[in-house]
């Protein structure tokens, strides 16, 4: 393992200084020296990289649906007045009223045809 | 001197946020409310009293959820310790359902989450996640900037051995094998 950091300092500390841009010049120098010499620590920090994606595209995936469902929903329209409710009941009586009277015609109909 | 903000404002800048961070620690969804309402209040009382800026209030807040989250584990740690053997038992089962593997790399990460030590958890939860300074998050949690990276080293060592195992095997691998029956 490359010891790119300050004496004393865990290289893993020294690494995640480097991947969070929170190392000087001088520390970044070292840190990008010794990821090209050592193969292992280069692929630690891939791994590092792509975990930290993963997470927030985790957290992100968790939040978003609730906003873009918010912001694409069609709105709800008002709910139906009672004057129409009252319309369609109206109706409703009309048309069972015209059946009965057209049914008793008919069977008036057929009960003078039999006694003729 | 940093501009100071109005109460509405810098509520509706952070709750989103501190929620996101509340829920990521492992929060359920009574205990986000009441962790991001306590970040709220701390930071808009301390900004009343005009000991705040914008740039002081997030560290704040996050603070005091993260804090929360901190005495939370550490009771339900100490609950587990006092468990009775039966409840041993069931916690046993309960490990053993955990470790089933998963089936996304979205679980596997929860689940790499919540194998971490608090403290390692809350760092990288508000580094990585949360975009904190390591001085803003080191000021949050109430520790040195040195061990904020050297937490934060652990944090991501131990989440890429939950993860990288997982990655390397082919994705296939553990669902039945179906054969077409003519």
């Amino acid at each position: 393992m490359s010891d790119f950091g300050k004496p004393g300092q865990a290289p893993d500390a020294d690494l995640c200084a480097y991947l969070d841009d929170e190392c000087g010049p001088g520390q970044r120098r070292r840190a990008d020296s010794a990821l090209t010499q050592d193969p292992a620590l280069a692929r630690k920090l891939a791994v590092w990289r792509r975990n930290d994606s993963t997470l927030r595209a985790a957290f992100s995936a968790q939040t978003q649906p609730a906003r873009a469902q918010n912001s694409t929903d069609p709105p709800i329209g008002p709910l139906e007045s009672g004057g129409a409710q009252k319309r369609r009941m109206d109706l409703a009586i009309a048309a069972a009223f015209l059946a009965g009277a057209l049914s008793a015609g008919g069977a008036f109909v057929v009960a003078n045809l039999i006694a003729n | 001197m940093a501009a100071r903000i109005s109460s509405d404002t810098f509520d509706d800048q952070l709750e989103p946020d501190l929620r996101r961070f509340a829920q990521a620690v492992g929060f359920d969804a009574g205990q986000v409310a009441c962790a991001v309402e306590g970040g709220l209040h701390r930071a808009r009382s301390l900004q009343g009293a005009g000991a705040i800026t914008r740039e002081e209030g997030r560290p704040v807040a996050y603070g005091v959820i993260a804090r929360a989250f901190l005495v939370h584990a550490a009771a339900l740690h100490a609950a587990a310790r006092r468990q009775t053997p039966a409840s041993c038992k069931s916690a046993r089962l309960a490990a053993v359902t955990v470790d089933q593997p998963p089936s996304s790399e979205v679980e596997r990460l929860r689940i790499g989450l919540t194998s971490l030590p608090p403290l390692e958890r809350a760092v990288l939860l508000l580094v990585v996640l949360e975009g904190l300074s390591y001085s803003q998050a080191s000021s949050a949690l109430g520790i040195g900037r040195v061990e904020c990276a050297q937490l934060l080293a652990a944090a991501r060592s131990g989440l890429a051995l939950r993860l990288e195992p997982a990655r390397a095997r082919p994705p296939d691998s553990g669902r039945p094998q179906l054969r077409l029956v003519t």
